[in-house]
Parts: structure tokens; C-alpha cells; sequence
């Protein structure tokens, strides 16, 4: 009896002690064939890399994580191949079975650029094909229901339609959409679209936003759209680069920023904007140096206030101080709300911020992961799950939902609900046992 | 450098005041080229570890040279994209690029290529294949890392010729025609072939969703053939060699196969390449130095076309690259005293490639490379006993390229011992310069890197040889063990799914076991070869450190037993591969696999000879699939393996 007890008590402990909060995808060298991992955090903070969780991937894939029908966390994997429906393999992370996921492909959907959730449909959006569809998460199942394509009179001017990013805000989704022709590296691009659908991929609304437009944020109310401004250059920054806020209720378009508007030694793209709760608002600008290889570009903080009032705020870190100095492809940002971290792909490494710390990166490198980054994405708490520490917040606030690779800004451990179920076991066996 | 030269000198004077007094007629290898033994002598091409194969034991059976390499231990045939398509080869774990490939002595080896693709070379004109691992002897003018391939051609024995046609499965047709003649005051040899292929073997396809079986469909290989054509033209007489040759390639580049192979999706793009060689060449006797020169042209263009723009999205379309190379050698050998056989050798060599097309106009790449190499090499055969049972071989080597140069150095010391047995072992340090892409890049995808360091590294191999009788047949046999480390060694690495650049980023460590056994006993004949090869990557704070290498299997052998009766002979082949990864990342393992061959060849009368068979009886390639290490799904292969083939060939010799 009192070895059960010991063992429900180191299960117990256990089972607060780590939880997946990020999953990452690699590459190898190559191009051809890739792994997926996980980061866990222990009460503590302290983090472990588990790479190779899942291998057997191919060469271009992206994770994502969001909440399905039952508002359970999962997690997804989306592989593309030219010409053919990506391959999705989504798991459920509470299990620890990452050998048996749920393997849908949806016709419409190839190259998947993000994915959002309304009660129990999943919209998903693809670059290769301008299409939104919808998807039923009942019982597991997953089908496409419904799709929405977009279309637009740039197309009759030699333009191609291609899906960047999607989210749920309310009842309503928005779908961003690009407009570009012309061939690499000179690419010209019309304005982007963001487009208001109901929950049947019925158009409700629309506006034009800027060029290449790569990312979008919901916060209290709005939507912040990032975008390049034109063709990613080499060496240079788009003078048109901007960070626009868009008022849902109207989809009227208030610009924040604009690269040209900025000081004198300014020297980047808008990439993306990340809230962390009521506090404050992450800004990522940078662009690809001349050597097409590295990226050359900075965080900087603000508040939520002061970016609509057009203050960029402090630089905060610099994306090339790290150990591979700037080298690789991808980058973005995504908040842990957990964590209470940054969890940032910079290049071919994970770089984990402290939003209050001095912007010095802990670095997750390419020898912990198994292979050079290819994305990142915290994994989204159950809905129903109430988290463990977790300080109220003052005022109802909608909850920030990064877009594109990234999953929910707020998580926690999934193994808490089952600590919770094993502390009221144990009085029930002590009254057992005083009763034998 | 000049100390080490020095050094090196001292101990060549020291070795050579050492030696006992030689007895006159002592033959040092190099002094002839064939043997009359049941055996060829393969001291006599190098004191090392040597394998020839003799296509002709294989006439007919529709071998490309790909096939006829796998029988050689140490070797290891990387069939990227399938039979047909990219092939390559790596020895001793070497990568492909550190195998330097020579035909009729011309290098074949591009600055402009990664490696050599072995499937191009047509091998009706080819007398023998030398596959040279470890020691690289004076006359191959690289310090070749990865050990040397030399192909070569036929010689006129007689007046008369060959016709051969034949035809396989899948579509594949071959015909070659050879003719011999004395011609002026020499020998004049004409070959002729084509072959073809559609490559459209049947297999399983997964639809690219391995965990849903329900969808798998039987797929037909699209888009997978290629049609190879040349001409060979030799004159030759006592003095003077000339070489003309001709041969185009056009080969289908199928797309990755999980998914494809139905109505819908893009065939996938095309490559064409055509090249042209000259050679000229004399040898002479001025007194005790036998001596030589020789002069080459090569000429090639390539073709790169993806109408559908199916190969990455990149908008490239059409690219074109013309290369021109022009190499002088010179080379001899002599007899010094008794105990020593010099040899040297003396290369220069020019190459420059046009680039046109989208790589040009579209992603502004670099439209003209060129390269500039020279080489020495100077080696001796040093009889240490007074019977020239022991020998040793050192070889120093100079090699320079675009005005940075290194020295290399080799030893092999061999002794016989009785009853047939002999001992080998050699050593020495070798080295690659990076080529035009590694250093220059494309200007486009392919970034510039010019600080590129020379790929270098030592190696070391001993061996155990035994020539006689055995077990009451013919026997020879050899068990060596080898060992290399390469360093600084040149890897591709993509920073993302459009642009890479080659870097110096990786070391390894490599080490196995060669065992090759023949017998003949009575009208049997039978011939193995096998491979155990441990890799590993040494490459410090890298995702890859301590891991094994990609496509270095870890077994590989090949069988084959052959029984001869008056005018039929049967014979069967098996060839294994087992734990060999596909990627840098050791995550991913392709099935091991055993193939089966079977066949005859049946002499109407000496001149007319029927060969039939089958290869892959119990059709296992198409089965191969890509195995995950850990927690992944079992996947159709990027590109399948073509699964039985039947074929049939006629000959007939006038």
C-alpha cells in the first residue's frame, strides 16, 4: 500500500513536472527529408529538446497547433509536395503517441500557410491555390466541408492569387490574400486583400492592404496586418513596408507604420507583430542580406497602446546575435503565454526571449533539434482546462491567436487536469485503508 | 613544403643506400602490363588494393556500368533517381566527388560537375574496368580521396567485329555494333550503340499518405527513360594512339514518385547532353626511359528543360552549359640500377563553361567559369630483397589549381610469402580541390564561397592475399581492412528551399573490411565480393555528429556462380545491401535488399551466342521502401527502383 501511495505521489509530481509547449519541424541539409520535435518546460522553466519525435517527413513542411471540436489541444503537421494536396498528420499531444496520428489531406489545400478554428470547423489556407476551406473536426474526422476561393480582377491583369494567413476573430475569419507576377527575383506585387468570411466561407467583407502581406494579429478587437511592401529583396528593405491596423466591424484600414517614415538609418521590412497580453506588443523588421543567406533585422518592444499611436517603442534584441548570426530562412514570432517567453524562429535555430529580460536569446540549436528549423509553433492549452498559476486577468480580453505556424499564445499542461484527478484519489485511499 | 620535400628525399636516399644489392633480373611491377597466369597479375597495375572487371564475362546480359561496379568490394553505386538516371559512385565511404573517374586515360571529372554520372559511359566499347582503392599509382594524376575508376576501351586483338542487339523489359533496347581492321601501320577499332529505356516498371504508389493504405494505387513509372547513343573511333600502332569520340545522352527527369505517376501531375523535366573527345598521343624508348605524351580535347553541352516549370517553382525553364577542357600529360618510366622503377607523370589541363538560359536572364547567375590545373606525380618501386619479394612504393604528388597547390604522398609496401599468400599495406595522404560550383557558386541559388578550403585526409589499408589453390580449386583472394579520415570535407547546405552554398563543415572517420574470393574448379566459377563499413561523421557541434553517413551501407556483397557446359553456361547472381541511410540525419533507412539473378548464354556456334535472363527474379526493388528510425511511417522511395527485368540478347561476332 504504501509503495502505491509513493507511486501516485511520484506520478503526481510528475504529471505538473513537464508538459510540450513548443513543437518545431527540421530539415536536413538537403532539403529532402525532415523530423519533428518538441521543447518541454519543467516547473522550473527549464527546458528540454526532444528531437526525432517524429521522423519520416519529407523536405517542406510547417507544425501548427489549435483546438479541435472538443477544444483538445492538437497538433499539426502539413507537408507539401509541388502539384499535389499536403500531407496532414495531426496529433493529439496528451498522449505521447506520436506514432499513430490522423492523416487527412484536403484536395484544395496545398502549400498550408496557417490554420484557425471556430467551435468545431477548421479553416485552413494554402499559397499554392488562393482557397480557404473548412473542415469538420467532429469525432476526429476531419473532411473538408466547404472551400472558398478567391478572385479578383488581377488575375485578368497577369496576376497570381496566393493565401498567406488566416485567423479567427469573433464569429468571422479573415483570409489574407497576395497578388503577385513577374519571376524571381524581380517580382511585382498589386495590393494584398483581407477578406471577412462568415463561418460558411461566405464573403462578408474586404479591403486592400499592403503588398506582400506575410502576417496578421489579433488584438483586442483589431486586426495588425504586417507586410514586406513589395518583392523580398536582397540586401535592401521596401520603402512601402507598413504594419496596418483593420477595424473588423468596418475593415477600415488605419496605417501604423511605414518604412519610408522612418528614421533616417531604418533598413527593414515589417514582418510581423506579436501581442503579449495587456502589457506589451514585439515587433519584428528585418530583411535578407545581399548574400541571400542572412537576416538582418531587430525585435523591438512597444505596448499595445503605443503601437496604435505609431511608437515602435526600444530595439529590444538583434535577430543576427545569435550563435549562427542571422544565418538562415526562417523567422517569425510567436508568444507563449505559459511560458510567459518568445519563442521566435530565427533562422536555423529557436530563440526563446524573456519579454522583460535584456533581449539575450536561449538558444535551441540545430545539433539539439536533429536539423536546421523549418518552423515552430507553441502548442495550444485544452480550452476547458483551467491553468495552474495562472494570474486572472483584470479586464475580459479577447485572447491573442498568432497566426501561420504558431498555435495559441496561451497554453499549459495538459497533464494537470490529470494531477488534479489523482490528488482527490489519494484521501479516498487512505479512508481505504483505515478501513481494512 | 621545401622542408618536406627535403625530408622526403632523405628518406629516399636513406631506403636506397639501405637496400640490399638486387639481383639484375628482378621484374618490377609497371615492367609489364598483362600476365599469362589462369590470373592477371594486379601487382603490376599497383602495389595497393586493385579490382578489374572484364565486361566481356558479362556480354550480353545488358549490364550497364553502374551494374558491373557493384561487384567490386569497397565500392558503392548511389542510383539516386533509379537505374538510368544520376549515378554516382563513392569508395570506401568516400563521397562522389573524391572518385576520380579516367577513361583511356582522360579524366573524366568536370569542374563543372559534382561527379562523375556513371550511367552516361556506355560499356560495349570497354575491354576492362580498374577500380584502384587506397594507393593511387603516379600515372592517375589526382590525389583521389575517394580511390579511381579507369575505364579502359577495347584494343584490336584480330580483323572483324561484333554485333550485338538486344532487348529487356520496360521498353529498354540495345544495339551495338564493333569493328576492328588493320589500317595503315596500325590497328583501327570502330564501335557503335545505342541503348534505350522507358523505364516504365510498375510499383506501389502510397499517395503520398503512408499512414492510409485504402488509397495506394499501382502505379507506371512516367517520364523515367532515356536514350544514350556514341561512337568510339581508335587508331593505334606501335607509337601512335588517336581517340575520337562521340556520345549523346538524353535522359527523362521523373518527378519524386510518392503521389505522381497519375493523370494529372507533371511529368517533370528533361536533360540532354552531348559530348565530343580527341585524343592524341605517342610513346617512345630513349634508352632506358620509355616515355609519352598525349593531348586531349573534351567538348560537352548540356541541356537542362522543365517546360511545366515542375522542378521547384523557380521559373527556370531552360538552361544550357557548355564546357570545353584541354589537358596535355606527359609521362614515362624507368629502370634505375637494380632494386628501383621510376615512374612519373605530368598534367596540365584548362577548362572553361558557357552558361545560358533562365539561370542567366532570370536569377542573374554567372554566365563563364574557368579552371586551370597541373600535376606531378613521381613514383618508385623499390625491390627492398635481393628476390624483389618485398617491395616498396612511395608516390609524391603535386597538385595545383587556380594558383593554390598541395602535396600529397602515398606508400605501399607489398611482400610475397609462400604457397601464394602476400601481404599489402599502404598509406598516405591525400586531398580535392573544390570545383567551379563549390567555389564560384551559379551566381544564382548556388551562393559563392571562395574561401573554400581543399578537402584532405589520410588513409591507411592492409591486406592479406592468397593466389593458388584452395579448398581444391583455382583460388585468389583478398581480405583487407581499411581505414580513412577525410577532413574539411565540401558539403552543400541549403539555407533554404531556394539558395545553398558549399561549405567545408564536415569530418569523418570511415573504416571496414574488403573480402573478394574467386574459384574455378572444373566448369565451375564462382566470384564474391563483400563490404563491412562502420562510418561516421565527426563534425563537431553539428546535428550530425556521431552519426552515420548517408548511402555508406553498412553490408554489401555481391555472388555470383556461374556453370559451364559444352556450348551453354548458366549462371546466377545475388546482390544484398543492408543498413544504409538515406539521410545526414540517420533517420531514415531504405529496406535492405537482396536481388536474385538469373541466366544462360548458349553458343549456337563460335560466333553466335544467345543470352537470356532475368534480373531480380523475385521483383524486390519496387518494394524498397524509405524506413523511418523512430516514430514515422514507411514511405514509398523518392524514386523506386526498377523490379524484374527480363531481357535477351543476340551476338554475333565476324
Amino acid at each position: 500500500m504504501k509503495k502505491l501511495c509513493f507511486a501516485l505521489l511520484l506520478v503526481l509530481c510528475l504529471s505538473f513536472a513537464a508538459s510540450a509547449n513548443v513543437a518545431f519541424t527540421v530539415v536536413d541539409n538537403f532539403y529532402t527529408s525532415g523530423t519533428a520535435g518538441l521543447v518541454t518546460s519543467d516547473a522550473e522553466g527549464t527546458l528540454t529538446t526532444t528531437k526525432n519525435v517524429v521522423t519520416g517527413l519529407n523536405g517542406d513542411h510547417n507544425v501548427y497547433s489549435f483546438n479541435n471540436a472538443a477544444g483538445k489541444s492538437r497538433v499539426m503537421i502539413s507537408q507539401y509536395t509541388m502539384n499535389q494536396p499536403d500531407t496532414v498528420w495531426i496529433y493529439d499531444p496528451s498522449l505521447g503517441d506520436w506514432a499513430t496520428p490522423i492523416e487527412v489531406q484536403w484536395a484544395d489545400m496545398s502549400n498550408r500557410r496557417g490554420v484557425a478554428t471556430i467551435d468545431s470547423s477548421l479553416y485552413a489556407i494554402a499559397y499554392d491555390n488562393p482557397k480557404v476551406v473548412k473542415v469538420d473536426m467532429t469525432n476526429e474526422t476531419y473532411t473538408q466541408t466547404a472551400s472558398y476561393t478567391f478572385t479578383s480582377d488581377l488575375s485578368g491583369a497577369g496576376y497570381n492569387l496566393h493565401g498567406e494567413a488566416i485567423l479567427a476573430e469573433g464569429e468571422y475569419i479573415y483570409a489574407l490574400f497576395t497578388a503577385e507576377k513577374g519571376a524571381f527575383p524581380n517580382f511585382e506585387y498589386a495590393p494584398s486583400k483581407l477578406v471577412k468570411l462568415d463561418a460558411s466561407l461566405n464573403v462578408v467583407a474586404s479591403a486592400n492592404v499592403g503588398k506582400n502581406a506575410v502576417k496578421m494579429a489579433a488584438y483586442n478587437g483589431k486586426i495588425y496586418v504586417s507586410s514586406i511592401g513589395g518583392s523580398q529583396l536582397y540586401g535592401d528593405y521596401n520603402r512601402g513596408s507598413a504594419i496596418e491596423m483593420v477595424d473588423p466591424a468596418t475593415m477600415a484600414v488605419t496605417e501604423l507604420f511605414k518604412a519610408s517614415d522612418m528614421p533616417a538609418d531604418w533598413a527593414y521590412d515589417f514582418r510581423e507583430v506579436v501581442f503579449r497580453g495587456d502589457t506589451d506588443a514585439f515587433i519584428l523588421a528585418g530583411a535578407y542580406a545581399k548574400d541571400q543567406m542572412t537576416f538582418g533585422g531587430k525585435i523591438f518592444k512597444t505596448t499595445a497602446a503605443e503601437i496604435q499611436a505609431g511608437n515602435i517603442g526600444e530595439e529590444f534584441a538583434d535577430t543576427t546575435d545569435t550563435s549562427y548570426m542571422g544565418m538562415g530562412w526562417i523567422w517569425e514570432m510567436n508568444y507563449d503565454a505559459l511560458l510567459d517567453k518568445l519563442v521566435c524562429a530565427s533562422g536555423f535555430l529557436i530563440a526563446i526571449y524573456d519579454p522583460d529580460g535584456d533581449g539575450t536569446a536561449e538558444e535551441i540549436d540545430s545539433k539539439a533539434m536533429g536539423g536546421n528549423l523549418t518552423s515552430v509553433g507553441v502548442i495550444v492549452a485544452d480550452k476547458d482546462v483551467e491553468k495552474p498559476d495562472q494570474t486572472p486577468t483584470p479586464t475580459p480580453t479577447p485572447t491573442p491567436t498568432p497566426q501561420g505556424s504558431s498555435g495559441s499564445s496561451s497554453s499549459s499542461c495538459n497533464a494537470g487536469f490529470a494531477g488534479i484527478a489523482l490528488l482527490m484519489l489519494l484521501p479516498v485511499i487512505a479512508v481505504r485503508r483505515k478501513n481494512k | 613544403m621545401k622542408v618536406r620535400a627535403l625530408l622526403f628525399h632523405l628518406v629516399v636516399v636513406c631506403l636506397i643506400s639501405a637496400l640490399p644489392a638486387c639481383a639484375a633480373d628482378v621484374t618490377l611491377p609497371g615492367e609489364e602490363v598483362v600476365s599469362s597466369a589462369e590470373y592477371e597479375d594486379l601487382s603490376l597495375l599497383s602495389p595497393g588494393t586493385v579490382t578489374v572487371v572484364k565486361p566481356e564475362e558479362m556480354d550480353g546480359e545488358q549490364k550497364n556500368l553502374p551494374d558491373l561496379l557493384k561487384r567490386v568490394p569497397g565500392l558503392h553505386i548511389i542510383e539516386a533517381r533509379g537505374r538510368g538516371g544520376y549515378t554516382v559512385a563513392s569508395v570506401r565511404g568516400s563521397t562522389s566527388s573524391q572518385v576520380a573517374v579516367y577513361i583511356d586515360g582522360v579524366l573524366a571529372n568536370l569542374g563543372s560537375e559534382a561527379a562523375v554520372d556513371l550511367s552516361t559511359i556506355s560499356v560495349s566499347d570497354i575491354q576492362r574496368i580498374e577500380v584502384y582503392r587506397g594507393y593511387i599509382p603516379a600515372r592517375f594524376g589526382k590525389a583521389a580521396l575517394g580511390g579511381v575508376i579507369n575505364i579502359v576501351t577495347k584494343k584490336v586483338e584480330k580483323a572483324g567485329g561484333s554485333l550485338s542487339v538486344g532487348a529487356s523489359s520496360y521498353g529498354q533496347r540495345q544495339a551495338s555494333l564493333s569493328w576492328s581492321t588493320q589500317l595503315f601501320s596500325g590497328d583501327f577499332y570502330m564501335g557503335l550503340n545505342h541503348d534505350r529505356s522507358n523505364g516504365d516498371f510498375e510499383y506501389w504508389n502510397d499517395n503520398n499518405t503512408p499512414y492510409t493504405p485504402g488509397d495506394d494505387y499501382k502505379a507506371g513509372r512516367q517520364h523515367n527513360g532515356y536514350r544514350n547513343s556514341d561512337i568510339l573511333l581508335k587508331w593505334g600502332d606501335a607509337n601512335w594512339e588517336a581517340r575520337a569520340a562521340w556520345k549523346k545522352n538524353e535522359r527523362d527527369l521523373a518527378v519524386a514518385a510518392p503521389g505522381a505517376d497519375k493523370p494529372g501531375v507533371p511529368e517533370g523535366a528533361d536533360l540532354d547532353t552531348e559530348q565530343i573527345s580527341l585524343s592524341l598521343g605517342r610513346r617512345q624508348k630513349a634508352g632506358i626511359l620509355d616515355w609519352g605524351w598525349q593531348v586531349n580535347y573534351l567538348d560537352q553541352n548540356k541541356k537542362y528543360d522543365d517546360p511545366d516549370n515542375t522542378v521547384g517553382g523557380w521559373g527556370e525553364y531552360h538552361n544550357e552549359y557548355d564546357t570545353r577542357r584541354w589537358d596535355f600529360t606527359i609521362d614515362g618510366s624507368m629502370r634505375l640500377g637494380d632494386c628501383h622503377f621510376l615512374e612519373f607523370m605530368g598534367n596540365y589541363a584548362r577548362e572553361r563553361m558557357d552558361v545560358t538560359g533562365d539561370i542567366i536572364t532570370t536569377l542573374g547567375g554567372i554566365d563563364k567559369f574557368t579552371q586551370e590545373s597541373w600535376s606531378l606525380q613521381l613514383q618508385d618501386s623499390i625491390a627492398l630483397d635481393a628476390a624483389g619479394s618485398f617491395l616498396a612504393v612511395p608516390v609524391i604528388r603535386w597538385n595545383e589549381q587556380d594558383g593554390e597547390g598541395k602535396f600529397s604522398w602515398g606508400l605501399a609496401l607489398s611482400k610475397e610469402l609462400k604457397n601464394g599468400w602476400s601481404l599489402h599495406a599502404s598509406g598516405g595522404k591525400y586531398n580535392r580541390a573544390p570545383n567551379m560550383y563549390e567555389l564560384y557558386g551559379d551566381g544564382a541559388t548556388v551562393r559563392p564561397n571562395p574561401d573554400l578550403n581543399w578537402e584532405e585526409g589520410m588513409q591507411f589499408d592492409f591486406g592479406v592475399h592468397k593466389e593458388g589453390r584452395m579448398f581444391g580449386a583455382n583460388n585468389r583472394s583478398a581480405l583487407t581492412f581499411f581505414w580513412k579520415k577525410p577532413e574539411n570535407l565540401i558539403e552543400y547546405v541549403m539555407t533554404s528551399p531556394r539558395f545553398g552554398i558549399y561549405q567545408n563543415i564536415a569530418d569523418a572517420k570511415i573504416y571496414g573490411v574488403e573480402l573478394e574470393s574467386s574459384f574455378i574448379w572444373q566448369k565451375w566459377e564462382a566470384a564474391l565480393s563483400v563490404t563491412w563499413m562502420e562510418s561516421e561523421n565527426k563534425t563537431e557541434d553539428d546535428y550530425r555528429q556521431g552519426l552515420t553517413l548517408p548511402n555508406r551501407p553498412e553490408w554489401e556483397g555481391l555472388l555470383r556462380v556461374t556453370r559451364k557446359f559444352d556450348k551453354l553456361s548458366v549462371f546466377a547472381e545475388g546482390h544484398y545491401i543492408a543498413d544504409n541511410y538515406f539521410d545526414d540525419a540517420a533517420t531514415i533507412k531504405m529496406d535492405d535488399l537482396f536481388t536474385l539473378g538469373l541466366g544462360f548464354k548458349y553458343a549456337f556456334h563460335e560466333n553466335l551466342r544467345l543470352i537470356m535472363g532475368v534480373d531480380d527474379v523475385f521483383d524486390e526493388g519496387p518494394d524498397v521502401k524509405r524506413v523511418p528510425v523512430g516514430n514515422g511511417p514507411t514511405r514509398t522511395m523518392w524514386y523506386p527502383l526498377q523490379g524484374r527485368t527480363f531481357y535477351a540478347t543476340l551476338t554475333w561476332d565476324f
